[in-house]
C-alpha cells in the first residue's frame, strides 16, 4: 500500500508539494522510488517525517473497488477470504473501520468470528450467534492484545502499528499462573489463562506479540514446569527482588494455612513450589533492582 | 419457575447460607437444558473436593476460597467458600459482572477480549 501511495503522490507533485510534502522530501521519496542510495539527512528525513505522512495519507483510504487489507495472506485459510470480505461490507456502516481476526481465518474448526469496530468512545463487546462484536475506540487499538489480532485479519482500513505496553500487576500475574495450572490440570479445551501467560510471557521477557495462531500453538503443548519457569521469568523480569520476596514470602504463608484445610490441594503445593523456588532459589543478577 | 428449582438445587447441595447475586435469576433463564445439568454438576463436584480453587491474591480475601467457571460464550460463573467452612455466594453473570467480581477479589480480568 505505501509503494502505491508513494507512486500516487510522485505523479502527482503539484498537488502534494508544498501542501503536504516539502519539496526536499518530495526528492527523497523520488530517490527512494528510483532505489538510489539515500544521505544520512535524507534517511532521517524519510523515517522521521515522509513515512509518517504516508501512513497518514493510506489510513485515509477506506475501501475503494473492493480494495481490502490483508494481513498475513498465507496464514488465512483461502475459502474464508470471500466470506471475511462480505462479513466486513455487511457491517460496515458509512466510514466504519472494520477488521476481522482470530481464529476464523486461520483454523478449519472455530468457535466463533471475531469482528472488530472502530469507534468514537468505549470499549463494548456483544455477541450475534457465533458473531463476536468488539467495539472499540482507536487508541485502544495499540493495546498489543488488538495488535496481536490484527497481525493475522483482514480490514479495510490500514491498521496502525503503534505499541503501548503497561506493566501488569504481581497479584494479577499470580491469578492467571495459578488459573493456568488449573485450566491445564483440569485439560481444560479452551484455555483463556494458559493464553494470557504464554501472551504476556513472549511480550515482556521476548519483546515480541505473537499472533493468535502462534498463541494458540504455543499454549496448546505447554506443560505444567513450562508454565511454572513462564511466571518465574516473567516475575524476575517484572518486578524487583526485595518487592517479590515481600509479596511472594506473605502468599507462600497464606497457602501453607490454606492447605491444612483444602483438597485437592496439589496445584496449590505446586504453587508454593515455583514461589519458593523465586525467591529463594533465584540466580543473581537478574532481573530488576528497583 | 424454572430458576426457583434451580436455586432449590443448589441451596440442597450447599446449604441455605448460599447467597445468590442479584442477576442469577435472569442468566439462568438464558441457559439451555444441557448447561443447567452441567452447571449443577459442578457445583456437585466443588461441593465433594473434587474441583481445583484459587485463594484470592488480595490480603483481605486470603480466608476464601473460589471456583470459576465459564458456562457457553457469554455466561460466568464464580462459587465462594469460607475455607474450611461454607459455600457462601453463588454468581452467574454476564463478562462486565464477572469481571468486576473478579477485580474486587484481587484477579486479572479475564473475560472480555481486551482485558
Amino acid at each position: 500500500m505505501k509503494d502505491k501511495i508513494l507512486k500516487i503522490v510522485l505523479k502527482n507533485e503539484s498537488r502534494f508539494v508544498p501542501l503536504v510534502f516539502t519539496k526536499k522530501q518530495f526528492n527523497v521519496m523520488f530517490k527512494l522510488n528510483k532505489g538510489d542510495k539515500l544521505s544520512n539527512a535524507e534517511k532521517k528525513a524519510l523515517y522521521t517525517s515522509i513515512n509518517k505522512k504516508i501512513d497518514a495519507l493510506c489510513s485515509l483510504i477506506i475501501k475503494r473497488d473492493n480494495e481490502y487489507y490483508i494481513n498475513s495472506p498465507s496464514e488465512i485459510i483461502k475459502s474464508r477470504i470471500e466470506e471475511t470480505k462480505r462479513l466486513i461490507d455487511k457491517y460496515t456502516v458509512g466510514l466504519n473501520r472494520v477488521f476481522i481476526g482470530g481464529s476464523f481465518l486461520f483454523e478449519k474448526d472455530y468457535n466463533d468470528v471475531d469482528i472488530f469496530i472502530i469507534r468514537k468512545k468505549g470499549y463494548k463487546e456483544s455477541w450475534d450467534e457465533n458473531h463476536h462484536f468488539i467495539f472499540l475506540p482507536e487508541n485502544r487499538l495499540s493495546e498489543p492484545i488488538f495488535q496481536s489480532a490484527s497481525l493475522i485479519s483482514i480490514s479495510n482500513f490500514l491498521i496502525p502499528k503503534l505499541l503501548f505496553k503497561s506493566r501488569p500487576s504481581l497479584s494479577g500475574l499470580m491469578s492467571t499462573y495459578h488459573e493456568a495450572v488449573i485450566e491445564r490440570m483440569n485439560k481444560e479445551k479452551k484455555p483463556e489463562m494458559i493464553r494470557r501467560l504464554v501472551f504476556d510471557y513472549y511480550l515482556f521477557c521476548k519483546n515480541e506479540i505473537i499472533n493468535g495462531k502462534l498463541l494458540k500453538e504455543y499454549s496448546n503443548k505447554v506443560s505444567l514446569e513450562e508454565l511454572d519457569s513462564l511466571i518465574k521469568e516473567l516475575l524476575i523480569n517484572l518486578f524487583s527482588e526485595n518487592y517479590l520476596y515481600i509479596e511472594l514470602h506473605e502468599y507462600i504463608k497464606t497457602l501453607q494455612e490454606s492447605i491444612k484445610s483444602i483438597i485437592p490441594k496439589e496445584h496449590l503445593e505446586r504453587f508454593i513450589r515455583t514461589y519458593e523456588g523465586l525467591i529463594y532459589e533465584r540466580p543473581e543478577n537478574k532481573g530488576r533492582n528497583n | 419457575m424454572k430458576d426457583q428449582k434451580i436455586k432449590e438445587e443448589i441451596i440442597e447441595i450447599f446449604g441455605t447460607q448460599i447467597r445468590f447475586n442479584k442477576s442469577f435469576e435472569e442468566h439462568i433463564d438464558e441457559l439451555k437444558e444441557g448447561m443447567i445439568i452441567d452447571f449443577l454438576e459442578w457445583c456437585k463436584r466443588c461441593k465433594e473436593n473434587k474441583e481445583l480453587g484459587s485463594v484470592p491474591p488480595r490480603k483481605e480475601f486470603k480466608h476464601l476460597y473460589v471456583f470459576f467457571r465459564k458456562i457457553g460464550s457469554s455466561i460466568r460463573t464464580i462459587l465462594i467458600k469460607e475455607q474450611n467452612k461454607y459455600f457462601i455466594d453463588i454468581i452467574l453473570e454476564n463478562h462486565k459482572g464477572y469481571d468486576d467480581v473478579r477485580v474486587k477479589l484481587g484477579y486479572k480480568q479475564s473475560s472480555y477480549y481486551g482485558s
